[in-house]
């Protein structure tokens, strides 16, 4: 009984020291000029290709792809919330949520909710 | 004739001399020693030459009522070296009374004893023996036609008389020795007659001009008996016998040294100038004989007319060949013949410039033989033909046979029959019989054959053509029919091709056309065997039994390479072998045919074959591979050689059908083809029905593949649709059955194997319907499966096949598409509807991997699934095209007891029961690249609410996240999950989705994710066909 109360003090009082299940960011969130990333942006043999059209492609040269080849997404940005929605051939859609962290006329990075990062240039 | 005028003139120019040496002899009391003189100081008056006369001595009264002189060594010559005329006695005399008052001319005696005549003509045309001095009385004589009374020289003879006659105008000489002559000449007007009784020991006749003629006979004798029964009429029989004559022509020896004996007897019809033969006969070297009969009489325009017949004794052919010059005896060289000769027949008809006579001769040849050098020798030869020339054409001239017969060893022929117009074109209409026994005919066959034949061929055959048809190569005008019949055949052909025939009967019909009509029969050739055995090589043979096969040949065509035929064939049984493959066919019947046909100048060949059997079947070693009970197959082939494309160029129609078949092609492929039935042509192929039961699988296929004329000219999409139904199939039974398949020869090459991926075709589009009541895969029943298989230009799809199992209602549309060989495309859209969660991982392991807390999970739910990646050549994925999307929604699903559960329980203080419901579960994950995402979904069991979500990448590390939103505790935790499965690491952390369902508190990021998640399950759900 004694580990148990233990135990349970000590859960408590994490969960207290913590802020409780997370809350909104929203008015912190930067917003990011949406034209900035129209073109083509490469990542080592990554690319992505965002059109104006809200369509896009993505393709990676390592894998024999080219841009001919390249599989289509349609993309938005919210604040600073990019969101791609890639599209399979026969059904069914694929949603890739980024945060984007910085987006300048040459450079684009983005990482998602674990922290995954990735930095493109333009080209 | 100019040489017979000048001999006579110079006979008559001796006669003078007599007739004025006995007025001489007459007017000086007849004195040897006055007359010869003056005879020969006369003679130099009347003659050019120098003339001696040694001694004329007159004789009357001893011979009485004639003036007889006789002159002895007479000698006329040129010059002392150039005798013209020697004679060393010459006696004559003559009846002066009937010359001085009936004008009578009566010779007798007349004899010329051991005389030598020299007759010359110089290159100027000049006769030496023209000495007779000209002058105007003569002239005036000349001018005047002779006028002779009666004549009777009855006795006139010369003895061991010589002659030479030299022409060098015309290059021509004779000579004559030791001639010995006695002439009897009468001609008065109640008895003519001559009687010529004359033997010489050598002539001599030489031409030195172009034709070089040279004959040369030796101890001849001529004998000449002329009767007139009057003036007009009169009987006549000459004798010519040589006992050697000779002739050469042109250098070539006609003749050599050939012993003749000739007789001519006949009567002459001087009012009607008509010689009546009566048996002339010519003998050669006292064995063959020819005789002649008949009448020639000269008519009016000069013609002849003719009426004879002719006839030989049996002659000797072998002793006849040997009387062919030596010039024309070279192609006989060759040939030995032996056997009599009889030849009969006519000559009858005008013979004149413009007219020939009818000619019929009848040949009989009898007990022949011949033998030519390297061909066996033919015997008993026989043959008798009767032939008809008319030069004039107005009378058909043929040839009749009415026998013929030949034996080569133990083989025998024979001919009948006539040939026409023999003069032009002939015409044969022949009938033969043949009984050959094949190793005869060995010898006729060319030495660089190697064939080997046996057996007998017994026929007839009817033939009817022309020559022209053969020399102007107009088969199709030949009519010919024959029936043949092969007995115990056997032949072998370079050692290693073998062809028995037991029995036989060959039938051979070429019609006759008078056109080569390419659509007109030109050829039928039958053949009956009773059996018959083909042997190709050691592993190559194939029977017949009760072989019956009609081939039709057809005209050929200006222009084409091959006559127009086909075959009909039928057979009780053919057994083929080919090394360990062999074919059985049982009852069988069918045709093939070979029409060739022009487009422009380009041939197209139509090759059209029908078969039927009631049994077929195909043996390897030890088993049967294929045998089926009935059969029908029926192929067109029309050959463009124009085109490039191999159906383009061949343009199929096929018409195939079997049933009750089964194949054994090895242990695990077999199984029975109930029946099959489709048709192919340049447009489309339909099949009508197929049925197939391969291990516990059965398969029932129908439709119809279209615009294959269209495809091949890359003018449109190939298309077919088909219907696939079955009973049952096992689909993992199938795999075993076809994995690895024509594999084993490349084993060596898997590298090669893996860089040559499956290239769908491009410009096909091809639906399969497939109805599949029930398929077992590992174990688990399928039913119901129903959706269609479209290849279409260079994509696989497998289009929303739905089916049921025990664990789902399932659809499933998969593409595979071939860009190009690194480049593959292959996606799914997968749905499980009333799902067994059990079940469904144990259809689809791969379920496990992607959702791997699923299998805590009991109960039924469904789940959907979609995803696509490109694939390199050797099929190995590329992770940067991987995408994909997956929703399982399940209600009253029970958490399973589990060692993580237990964790993840006591770390939440999740209170543990027996049995732990959870009364809603809705989870989406989405899959991109490497990573999959697991979307928050909520689970609610008792009075706890917990949402899940996280990331696992495809090495298997987790990144989970728990987050409690209800529970009886006062507090609200999360706990993150991550590590791999192995090693799990527990991490309490703050709730992270509290407000996740509470539409109240809902933040714009959890609007997001509900969005997003609505987004995954929707567009997944989309494809679903009669989703409620």
């Amino acid at each position: 009984m004694k580990r148990f109360a233990l135990i349970f003090v000590s859960i408590a009082a994490t969960v207290l020291s913590m802020t409780s299940c997370s809350s909104d960011d929203d008015d912190v969130n930067p917003n990011f000029d949406e034209s900035l990333i129209i073109g083509k942006w490469k990542s080592g043999t990554l690319y992505e290709r965002y059109d104006l059209d809200y369509s896009g492609a993505t393709w990676d040269t390592a894998d024999d792809v080219t841009e001919a080849e390249a599989q289509n997404f349609t993309w938005t940005i919210t604040k600073d919330q990019l969101e791609q929605i890639h599209i399979i051939e026969n059904g069914g859609k694929v949603p890739k949520v980024y945060t984007i962290t910085n987006l300048t006329a040459t450079t684009l990075e983005y990482e998602d909710a674990y922290r995954k990062s990735k930095s493109f240039s333009k080209i | 004739m100019r040489v017979l005028k000048k001999v006579g003139l110079a006979f008559l120019v001796l006669v003078v001399v007599l007739t004025i040496a006995a007025a001489i002899s007459l007017w000086y009391l007849f004195t040897p020693e006055k007359i010869t003189p003056l005879a020969n100081k006369q003679a130099k008056n009347y003659l050019t030459c120098t003339t001696t006369i040694e001694k004329v001595e007159p004789t009357f009264f001893s011979t009485y009522p004639f003036f007889g002189l006789e002159l002895t060594n007479l000698c006329l010559s040129e010059s002392p070296k150039d005798t013209i005329l020697y004679s060393g006695k010459c006696f004559a005399s003559v009846d002066v009374m009937s010359y001085l008052f009936d004008d009578k001319i009566i010779l007798s005696p007349f004899l010329v004893d051991g005389g030598n005549v020299n007759v010359k003509i110089d290159a100027q045309g000049r006769m030496n023996l023209d000495v007779y001095k000209a002058s105007s009385d003569s002239k005036e004589t000349d001018s005047e036609p002779m006028s002779l009374g009666d004549m009777d020289i009855s006795n006139v003879e010369l003895k061991n008389f010589n002659a030479t006659f030299t022409d060098d105008s015309a290059k021509r000489k004779a000579k004559v020795e030791n001639l010995n002559a006695k002439l009897a000449l009468i001609y008065t007007g109640k008895k003519q007659l001559v009687d010529l009784d004359m033997q010489a020991n050598s002539l001599l006749f030489e031409t030195a001009d172009s034709m070089a003629l040279h004959v040369d006979a030796q101890g001849c004798d001529l004998k000449i008996k002329t009767n007139g029964k009057d003036k007009n009429l009169y009987h006549s029989d000459i004798k010519l016998a040589c006992e050697e004559i000779s002739l050469a022509m042109a250098g070539d020896e006609l003749l050599s040294q050939m012993k003749i004996d000739t007789r001519l007897p006949f009567d002459l019809n001087l009012s009607k100038n008509s010689f009546d033969l009566q048996k002339a006969k010519l003998t050669i070297k006292d064995e063959q004989e020819i005789t002649c009969s008949g009448t020639v009489s000269m008519l009016k325009d000069e013609s002849l007319a003719t009426d004879l017949q002719y006839a030989t004794n049996e002659l000797d052919v072998e002793k006849m060949l040997a009387l062919v010059p030596k010039a024309y005896a070279e192609p006989l060289q060759d040939i030995k013949a032996k056997g009599l000769a009889k030849i009969s027949g006519s000559v009858k008809g005008q013979l004149s410039d413009t007219s020939m006579p009818l000619v019929k001769a009848k040949i009989d040849y009898s007990k022949g033989e011949v033998k030519y050098t390297g061909y066996p020798r033919v015997k008993d030869l026989q043959c008798s033909l009767v032939t008809n020339v008319d030069l004039n054409g107005k009378q058909p001239s043929d040839i009749s046979i009415s026998n013929s017969y030949a034996r080569i060893a133990n083989s025998s022929v024979s001919v009948k029959g006539n040939i026409s117009n023999i003069l032009e074109s002939p015409v044969y209409d022949l009938y033969t019989k043949g009984d050959f026994t094949l190793v005869d005919l060995k010898p006729f066959i060319p030495k660089d054959q190697n064939v080997v034949l046996k057996g007998s061929l017994q026929g007839n055959a009817h033939a009817q053509f022309s020559q022209d048809d053969v020399l102007k190569e107009k088969y199709h005008r030949i009519k010919l029919s024959g029936d043949f019949k092969a007995q115990d055949f056997h032949t072998i052909y370079n050692d290693s091709i073998n062809l028995n025939l037991d029995t036989a009967n060959i039938k051979l019909k070429l019609p006759g056309h008078n056109k080569a009509d390419k659509d007109l029969l030109f050829a039928n050739i039958e053949l009956d065997a009773a059996n018959m055995d083909v042997q190709l090589s050691p592993d190559m043979n194939a029977a017949t039994e009760n072989l019956q096969l009609s081939v039709k040949v057809n005209n050929p065509a200006k222009g084409l390479s091959a006559p127009i035929s086909s075959c009909a064939f039928a057979f009780a049984s053919l057994r083929a072998k080919s090394d360990t493959l062999s074919v059985y066919a049982g009852n069988a019947n069918g045709e093939l045919a070979y029409v060739p046909s022009l487009k422009g100048k380009q041939e197209v060949a139509l090759i059209n074959s029908t078969m039927n059997s009631e049994k077929l079947a195909v043996s390897g070693k030890d088993t049967v591979l294929f045998d089926t009970q009935t059969l029908h197959a029926k192929t067109n082939l029309k050959y463009d050689e124009s085109q490039e494309n191999v159906m383009l160029k061949w343009q199929p129609e096929v018409d195939i059908r079997f049933s009750q078949a089964m194949f054994n092609l090895n242990e695990k492929l077999k199984g029975q083809i109930p029946n099959i039935s489709f048709a192919l042509n340049r447009d489309n192929m339909k099949i009508e029905k197929a049925s197939l039961i391969l291990g516990d699988s059965d398969f029932s296929l129908d439709g119809e593949l279209t615009d294959i004329s269209k495809y091949l000219k890359k003018e449109a999409l190939l298309k077919g649709k088909f219907n696939l139904a079955s009973k049952n199939t096992d689909v993992y039974q199938l795999m075993d059955i076809f994995n690895g398949m024509g594999s084993e020869e490349t084993a060596s090459d898997n590298k090669e194997a893996e860089d040559d991926p499956f290239m769908v075709p491009k410009g096909v589009e091809i639906q399969l319907n497939t109805n599949i009541d029930k398929t077992i895969v590992s174990n688990n029943v399928i039913e119901n499966i129903k959706g269609g298989l479209t290849v279409k230009d260079g994509t696989l799809v497998l289009d929303q096949m739905g089916f049921t199992s025990k664990a789902a209602n399932m659809q499933l549309t998969a593409i595979y598409r071939s860009d190009r060989k690194n480049h593959l495309f292959t996606g799914i859209d997968f749905h499980l509807l009333d799902i067994d969660i059990a079940e469904l991982i144990d259809l689809i392991p791969t379920v496990d991997t992607m959702i791997p807390m699923l299998k805590s999970f009991k109960g039924k739910g469904e789940f959907h699934l979609a995803g696509e990646t490109y694939l390199k050549s050797d099929y190995s994925l590329k992770n940067s095209t991987i995408r994909g999307a997956a929703a399982f929604q399940g209600e009253e699903l029970t958490l399973m007891d589990s060692e993580t559960f237990d964790m993840i329980a006591s770390k939440l203080m999740f209170k543990k029961k027996t049995e732990n419901v959870i009364d809603r579960l809705s989870v989406e994950m989405t899959l991109y690249k490497d990573e999959i995402d697991l979307y928050p979904f909520l689970i609610e069991m008792d009075n706890y609410k917990a949402v899940l979500s996280g990331r696992h990448n495809l090495d298997n590390h987790f990144n989970y996240h728990i987050s409690v939103t209800d529970t009886p505790l006062p507090v609200r935790l999360g706990l993150n999950v991550s590590g791999t499965l192995e090693d799990l690491d527990y991490k309490l952390v703050p709730c992270k989705y509290k407000h996740l369902y509470n539409p109240e508190k809902q933040g714009k990021l959890e609007q997001q994710t509900l969005r997003l998640k609505n987004l995954i399950s929707t567009s997944l759900k989309e494809n679903v066909k009669d989703y409620k």
